[in-house]
Formats: C-alpha cells, structure tokens, sequence
C-alpha cells in the first residue's frame, strides 16, 4: 500500500510542476519578436515566392489568433489539453499538432529507450566483468576505452560514430530510418528487416556516451559491494563464483544506477535530437527544429512540454524500480 | 584405522600473503587435528592468524594476494576417504561442494554478513538448493525447520524478512541456521558473538553448544575471548604470529598454561576480584615483514632466556601438552 | 594550494596545452597562415597537406628547411572535382615567419607576417572546404568563438549562481524553497531542447557579434542552476557554523558575514564547479553551430565548421573535414582534467 500512495504522491505533485512548465515553454515560443505570420512572410520572401501582402499577414494572424494577448494566446492552447488537442501546427498546414506528434512520438520513444537499453546491456556487464578481472590485462584495456568514451562528449561521439559507419558499413542505411520503398507501407516482414538494419547506428550514436560512464560506475560499485562481508558468506555456501557474481554482487550494485536513470534519460533525449537531425531521421528531433524557426508555438511549445514530461515521468519511473529493487528503500516507504 | 576419529588434519599449513611491500606469513606452518563430535579452539590476538587458518579449511582465504604456500589440509569423508583440500582449486567444484555442505562456516558480524537486498528464506533456501536435490516446496520446509532449530519465534514469518528487520541476535541465529541447513560435520565459527551484546552473546554460544551436540558436528571455534574457550571448547591451540605456541586439552590449559604468551593471556583477563590496574602484555605484536629470527614472542617475553633470540623453538611435548618455549626444552616446566 | 595541483601531471600538461591553444588563437592572424575568409577557387576540397611535407626529395637529398611539391589541381573528368598532384619540379619551402596576407589583429596590429607558411603555391596543412578555404586557418579563428564562449559564458554563470545559491542557502525558509523549485523546473525540461529553444530567439537579421553575446547570455542564463543548487548546498553546510555564529553575534551585518566568511569558503567549490561548467558551453555551443542555430557567418566557430558534415556522404569523400572536432575533444579534455584535478586539490575525498 505504501508503494502505492507514494506513487500517487508524486504524480500529483508533478501536476503543478508541470503546469508551470507548460507556461514556461509557450512563454519561450512566443519570446522571439514578430510570430508565425512574420517568419512564414519571410520564409516566403527569402524562397523567392514574392513577399506576402501586408492584407495577407494580418489574414494569418487573425486565422490563428495571434493578436492576442499572451494569456489568451496561452488559453486557447491549454484548454484543448483535455481533449488531447494541442492546437494546430500552423507550419505544416494546420495539421493538429495530436497527430503529428502520435506519428512521430512512438519512434521517438522507441529509439530513446533502445538507446538507454543498449548502453546498459554493454556497460553492466562489462562493468562487472572489469571488476572480478580487477587489474587484468583486459581491464585496462577497458577502462582505457571507457575513459576516452567519458572524455568525448556526447554530441562527437555520436557524429564520430556515424563517421566511422559510413566507412564501414553500406552507407545506404545510414540516414532516415526506413529505405525509400518502405515509406508509409504497412508492416511486413521486408519493413521489419530493412527497419532493423537502418537501426544500430542512430541507437549506438544515441546510447554510446551513456555506456562508458555506466561502466565505470558499474564496477566502482562492483567492487566495493565486493569488499562485503555478505559475498565471504556466499562464497562459503558453496556458490560458483558467478553465482556470486551475479546473483549477491551485482544485483546490489546495480541499485546506484537504477536510481540514477533519471540523469541519464536529458542526456539521452538531447543526444538523440541532435543524432535525429543529423540523420534525418522520423522523429521529433528535426519536427522541434522546424518548428523553431517557424515559430511555430502550437507546435514546438507542445514539444518541449512533452519532453519536459517525458523525464518527469522517465525520472518516476527510475524512482519505482528502484524501490521495487532495493526492499529497504520499500521499507521506508511505507 | 586409528585415524577414523579424525575429521580434519592440517600438516605444516602455511598461508602467505604476496603484497607490494613484502610477503607476509600469516600463517606459518600449523599442525593440529579436529576430531569427530569434539570442538577445537583457536585463541591469540587480532592479527595472529586464526581466521586465515579457517578461511584456508575452505579454500576462502582472500586472494590472489594468498596462497598456500605449503602444507596439507586432509579432510576425511564418512566413506574413508581422504581429501586434501589444500590441494583443490580455488573456486572449483570439489571445494564448492564442501563449502556450506560438509563444512560451513559462521562469522563476526552478522549485519553485513547477509545479503541485505534478499530475505531470510531466499539466502536458506538457496544453500539447501544448491546442496540437495529437492524442490522448492521441501527446501521451504527445511529452511523453516532450520529456523525452528535456531529458536526463532515464528519462523515462517521470518522467513519473508529481510535482514535489516532483524535485530542483531536474531541474524546471527539466522546465519547459524544457514550454517547447519545442510547439516555439516564441521562448523568453523569465526568470532560469532563478538559483535553482539554480552546477554545475546551467551544465548547465541548455548546455542551452538547444544546444535553441536544434537547433530554430533565438530566445531572449530576462533576467538580471543578466552572465556568462550573455557566454555565452549574440547582442545585448544594457541596461536601468536602465524605460528601456533601451544597444544593442550582446554582443561589442561586452564589447570596449567605453559607458554608465556598463553599465562600472560590469562593473566590480562578482568576477573570480578581483580583491584588495580589490568596486566596487559608489554609491547605490540611485531611488524608481519620483519620476523625476527628466534622466537616471535622473545621480544615481548619476561622470562626470555639467550636462546630465545637466536633460534626458533620447536615443539616439546610434555604429554598431550605441546609448547613451544626454550623454556620447556628438557621436558620440564618453569 | 598550487603545489598540490602541480602534482597532478596530467592536469598540468592540460593547462599547457590550453594555454598554447588560447595563444594562437589570441593572435589567430599571426598563427594562421591565411585569412579566415579567403578562398581560394583552385583549390576546393583539397585534403590535407601534412603528409606531403617533405624533407628528402625524389632523388634522395636532404633538405633541412621542409618543402612541400607544389600542389596542382586537376579536374577528374569522371567525378568532375578537383584532385591534386604534387608537381615534382617546384619544390616550395616552408618559412617562419613569412610574409603573407596582410592583416589587422586585435584591432591595431597591423602586419602580414605568418607564424609559418610558403612563399609561393600553396600550404594547406588540414586541407580546404568547399570553398577552397584553409581549414586550418578557420580552425583557429574557429577557435576564438569557441574557446571564449565558455569563458564569457561561465563568468555570467558565476554570477548569477553564486549570488542565488548564496541567498538560498543562507536565508533558508521560504527564500530557499521557493528558488530550490524555481531550479527544479528548469531542470525538467532538456538543457539542449532549451538551448535551441532559446537560441531561436536570437533575430536572423543580427549582426554576427551580437548573435555571439546572445549565445552567451543563454548559456549563461540556463546553466546558473546547477552552480546555484551547489553553492547553496555548501553555504547551508557551512551556515550553521560556530564561527559564522561568532560573526553573527559580534553583530557583523548579513553582507559582511557573506563577503567575508561565506563566500571564500565556498569560494573553491565554485572554481572547480566553474572550470567544469565551460567544457558543458563549448560543446553546448558547437552542437547549436552545429545546428545552425548558433554562431552565424561571418564569424565562425569550430561547431560551425561542422556543419558541412551534416550531409553524411561529404564524410566520406572528405573526411579531413572533421578535424574542428578533434580540437573540440581536446579542449575539453583538457578542462575536464584541470577540473577534476582543482576538485582533487580541494576535497581529495569527493570522488
């Protein structure tokens, strides 16, 4: 039951942060001087389609309401939110920014957590593995590895690892996330395949600043969790030192990680916007770049309050498993 | 045979440690027997050895920085067999199936001594898992009969607790439990009540006493307390700097200590009539790099003759009474 | 205090090579063997001229001054681009100290010497870009936007979270609350959304200078609540003191017990937290570039120089392109060293 409430009470008081920050973002947005109907007049003037008619600018404006003051401005997209309508992207011919978003969110989300499962799946194992092989040959070598991957930061790293894609791999499927003659085709086993071979490099690029830090802090707490008295009892049950490893070591030093989860997710998003910008692919990376320099409020402030909830939520959900895995912390939740 | 009440024989076992500033000989050549059903004691200071010897019956000794250097460990199996344990490797099977099985041991502080993320019946049941061959419904029953034995109040209670629940008693019963679970026919204790208050402590020894005698195990019983030994011991050894200093039955080495070291153990012991200040042995257990060439106790003896620190001395029986002191070289004492 | 930062070797080679890298970048016109805008139309793509420096020529001989083969550019009529073939009958040897194009540096040095460079043909030590400019050259006039972003950046960071994270922690009560929250919301939302977001404030039409100053005071802006979180938590430590106490009693006023007693006290977490800080801005600066959401020409910077490779194929056919990256990660490097080395000096047990 104590997980439980506790759970509630942080949802709840999430809400207000929330709701500020939905103020905040739209309040950005709209910082820049002129709005919409300025930046599509200068879009248009600078792609040589003539410059727009003053009658025509002020048509936009009134059509979207951007005459308003702030507050009504913000009213009208805030009141949509229980609905699930977050106003329409005016750069992208009034679509409702609820579609747009239900199009590209899932890849987005799908390919933040493949990245983060990713450097997980390579760093704890590795990490563990350096500390039982403490001083060998092979943890040198990786942790050699893990300092230059600490040093680089994120952004390079993912350009570099798209760099040394190009030359290794078929460049074809560097770039975008489905070849050409998949575009909006229903899934098949063809869609998969081609889709999975577009994957590894955007989730390597994404994930890989996150694995050389997670490795390394995986086996600092490896090796202290080591050093405990417990692992000399579990020894002397008679439990292979793997089981030792594994089932006392590990699953304890992992627990620092699993609570800092919620550090790693803004790492993961920001990288993952760059990676999608640079590699055109589907997600809502270049969508929040666009809408930037349109200024496009409806859009690009739904955005930013959608990645702020996104690691609001990310951070929730790092506090319950780590909860669920460590039972003294339950213990004092209730 | 007459050897068949012999259950553990260590021959001229020595432990050292390779560490950047030297060798270390933490344990250096010690010869004594544990028989069926009885217990040994083993008594000195911190530092002199006792608990590597007892680690090494299990092949725990910390490493890579110890090894057996030399020296037999023979363990005799009910069918006759005989084992050298010192022979084993580290970690393998062989010795993974004594551990917890035929030989289990208990240590000093049962707080960091149990894993503090799984409960009671998790750590049980994994050793009676891992040594017998039944399924988890027995393995519950055996765990919460284990708990019965240790006399713990509610035992399939406890059984979902975790250790941070338990007060300090209650764990070292537990660890006792998870000792005995598989009914061994050694229990090493290491200093099983060190850590817990002087009520708890007499409750927890009372235990074990009587466990040793329902299940007919030996015992192997390290500490520095010599009133444990008066209590709870059949035979005893002393030991000071990896070497052992004397032999005797415990009653013979109450009635008649012979080695200076063991009288001057005796002698600092608190006893109610006791007025002035304690007695404490003069000086400090020497540097573990730089063993002197005599005898190690020489430079902190009272009664150290020429001899003493020219030439280490052997062993001199005095019937069923081993010492090794100058002192008692012609067969007489002082 | 020093002494003890001296000990650690690879900070202290860090601080050389920062060193060195803001003094060419310093007095870039003297160090860069071209201008920062010159193109030469010849000359596109061309790769790196590094590996053609000689000092032993075709026939064997020795010379001590290096040379380079004049570099010739000829069209491959099947890709249509320029290839280059050293032409073995001009040798051009390298000078220091070589007259070149003339320039103004830091607003009143006037001169055409080059720190090094040919006297005829052409030296192009990392190659050129599409427009036939010296990458080198832009690198290090790069280098002057990027390297300075940080430090600009940061001072506006020290500032504003110094003095917050000191009236947080010592006022407590709802002072401190009230900007403890403040702090938590603007940090859900992603550092890198809000830098972009901010930077497309920035007007298109702004001259390059002022597109620079307001990068900075976004930085600036944005990154003040982590110092701020640190600095409070360190005061709050410390507030409850006896000697801060004693100034209390002694009836020193509020402004003096902080200036006096607080802030040095504090006032070597902050270094360290600021020297980390400037690393987080040249990056933060390079990826909005990068972006092109950030520097604007004709200033350049190296995230700047980047963005030719956002088109994944220019890589591959000119990979030396990626060369401003490589002084990124060093500059970096290096302070992240400096940093953790000033975070060793202080409090050896933080890690």
């Amino acid at each position: 039951m104590g997980l439980f409430s506790y759970i509630v009470k942080r949802i709840l008081f999430s809400i207000p942060v929330i709701i500020i920050i939905s103020i905040l973002c739209f309040g950005i947005i709209q910082l820049p001087p002129g709005d919409y109907a300025d930046a599509y007049a200068a879009v248009a003037a600078s792609t040589g389609g003539g410059s727009v008619s003053k009658e025509y600018i002020e048509q936009i404006r009134e059509r979207y309401g951007l005459d308003q003051p702030f507050w009504i401005q913000y009213w009208r997209w805030v009141k949509g939110f229980p609905e699930g309508d977050f106003g329409i992207a005016m750069s992208l011919q009034g679509t409702p920014v609820t579609d747009i978003l239900k199009e590209r969110l899932p890849m987005t989300l799908f390919l933040n957590v493949s990245a983060l499962i990713f450097a997980l799946l390579i760093a704890l194992p590795i990490g563990v593995f350096s500390a039982t092989h403490q001083y060998s040959m092979l943890d040198y070598i990786l942790t050699f590895i893990a300092f230059i991957g600490i040093a680089i930061p994120g952004f390079i790293l993912a350009v570099f690892i798209i760099t040394i894609s190009i030359f290794w791999f078929d460049s074809t499927y560097i770039g975008r996330l489905y070849s050409n003659e998949f575009i909006g085709e229903a899934w098949n086993m063809d869609k998969i395949i081609d889709f999975l071979k577009h994957l590894p490099v955007p989730i390597i690029a994404i994930g890989i600043a996150q694995t050389s830090n997670t490795m390394r802090i995986m086996r600092g707490n490896m090796l202290d969790v080591l050093r405990q008295p417990f692992i000399q009892t579990a020894r002397a049950k008679g439990l292979s030192e793997a089981s030792v490893n594994w089932k006392h070591a590990a699953r304890i030093a992992i627990n620092p990680i699993i609570s800092r989860i919620g550090v790693y997710l803004p790492e993961i998003i920001a990288t993952e916007m760059l990676v999608s910008i640079v590699l055109n692919l589907n997600t809502i990376g270049p969508l929040f770049y666009d809408s930037l320099i349109a200024q496009d409020m409806y859009l690009a402030g739904t955005i930013l309050l959608v990645i702020s909830i996104i690691l609001v939520l990310g951070n929730l959900i790092a506090d319950i498993a780590l909860a669920l895995t460590d039972p003294r912390i339950r213990y004092e939740l209730t | 045979m007459e050897e068949n009440n012999v259950l553990v024989d260590v021959r001229d076992l020595a432990v050292y440690f390779h560490i950047e500033q030297g060798i270390v000989k933490a344990v250096d050549g010690v010869n004594f027997k544990i028989e069926k059903g009885k217990s040994l004691g083993v008594v000195g200071e911190s530092g002199c050895g006792k608990t590597i010897t007892a680690l090494s019956l299990l092949l725990l000794h910390p490493q890579p920085e110890g090894r057996i250097e030399k020296g037999n460990i023979f363990f005799y199996s009910d069918s006759g067999d005989r084992i050298d344990i010192a022979k084993l490797g580290i970690n393998s099977k062989q010795i993974r199936q004594r551990r917890g099985n035929d030989i289990a041991m208990i240590f000093q502080e049962p707080m960091m001594s149990l894993n503090p993320v799984l409960n009671i019946g998790q750590q049980l049941m994994e050793t009676i898992r891992l040594h017998q061959k039944v399924d988890k419904k027995t393995a519950n029953k055996i765990a919460v009969e284990a708990l019965e034995r240790v006399r713990i109040s509610a035992p399939e209670r406890r059984m979902k607790e975790y250790p941070f629940q338990l007060s300090g008693g209650m764990r070292q019963r537990v660890m006792i439990a998870i000792a005995l679970s598989c009914n061994p026919k050694l229990l090493i204790a290491d200093e099983p009540t060190t850590a817990l208050d002087v009520t708890i402590e007499a409750e927890i020894l009372k235990l074990i006493t009587d466990l040793q005698k329902e299940l007919g195990m030996s015992m192997m019983m390290i500490t520095h307390d010599l009133g444990v030994i008066g209590e709870m011991t059949d035979d005893v050894v002393v030991m000071y700097v990896g070497k052992i200093v004397e032999k005797a039955s415990t009653k013979r080495l109450f009635d008649e200590p012979l080695h200076p070291y063991t009288k001057a153990l005796f002698k600092s012991r608190p006893e109610i009539r006791t007025q002035g200040r304690l007695s404490s042995i003069k000086g400090s257990v020497p540097n573990p790099y730089m063993q002197p060439k005599g005898c190690s106790f020489e430079p902190r003896c009272e009664v150290a003759m020429d001899i003493c620190k020219k030439k280490a001395p052997g062993f001199f029986d005095l019937g069923e009474h081993l010492v090794s002191c100058w002192k008692y070289s012609d067969g007489e004492g002082l | 205090m020093w002494r003890k930062f001296l000990k650690h070797r690879v900070a202290v080679i860090a601080s050389v090579i920062l060193i060195s890298l803001y003094t060419v970048v310093i007095f870039a016109n003297f160090f860069a063997p071209y201008g920062m805008l010159t193109s030469y139309k010849f000359h596109t793509y061309a790769p790196p001229q590094v590996t053609k420096i000689n000092f032993f020529d075709k026939e064997g001989n020795f010379h001590i001054r290096p040379f380079i083969y004049r570099q010739v550019a000829a069209r491959d009529p099947k890709t249509l681009r320029f290839v280059y073939e050293g032409d073995l009958k001009q040798k051009d040897y390298i000078y220091f100290f070589v007259r070149g194009e003339p320039y103004t540096m830091l607003g009143f040095i006037n001169s055409d010497i080059h720190f090094f460079g040919v006297k005829e043909g052409s030296l192009f030590l990392l190659g050129t870009d599409i427009i036939g400019r010296d990458l080198l050259s832009r690198i290090i006039f790069g280098g002057r936007v990027s390297l300075s972003i940080g430090l600009i950046g940061v001072i506006i960071l020290l500032i504003i979270g110094t003095i917050v994270g000191t009236i947080s922690g010592y006022y407590g009560g709802w002072i401190d609350n009230f900007i403890q929250r403040i702090i938590e919301i603007i940090r859900t939302i992603p550092q890198v959304a809000l830098w972009m977001a901010l930077a497309s404030i920035i007007p298109k039409e702004w001259p390059s200078i002022y597109v620079y100053l307001g990068i900075v005071i976004i930085f600036g802006l944005i990154g003040w609540a982590g110092l701020a979180r640190e600095v409070r938590g360190k005061v709050l430590a410390i507030r409850r003191s006896d000697f801060i106490l004693a100034a209390e009693v002694s009836g020193a006023s509020t402004s003096r017990i902080i200036a006096k007693h607080i802030i040095p006290n504090v006032l070597s977490h902050i270094i360290v937290i600021a020297t980390l800080s400037i690393p987080i801005m040249i990056i933060g600066e390079a990826a909005l570039s990068f972006l092109g959401l950030g520097i604007k020409p004709p200033m350049t910077s190296w995230g700047l120089l980047l963005t030719q490779l956002r088109e994944v194929q220019t890589l591959k056919h000119f990979p030396w392109l990626i060369s401003p990256a490589l002084f990124l990660v060093v500059s970096v490097l290096c302070y992240n060293f400096i940093g953790d080395a000033l975070r060793d000096v202080n409090d050896p047990h933080s890690r």
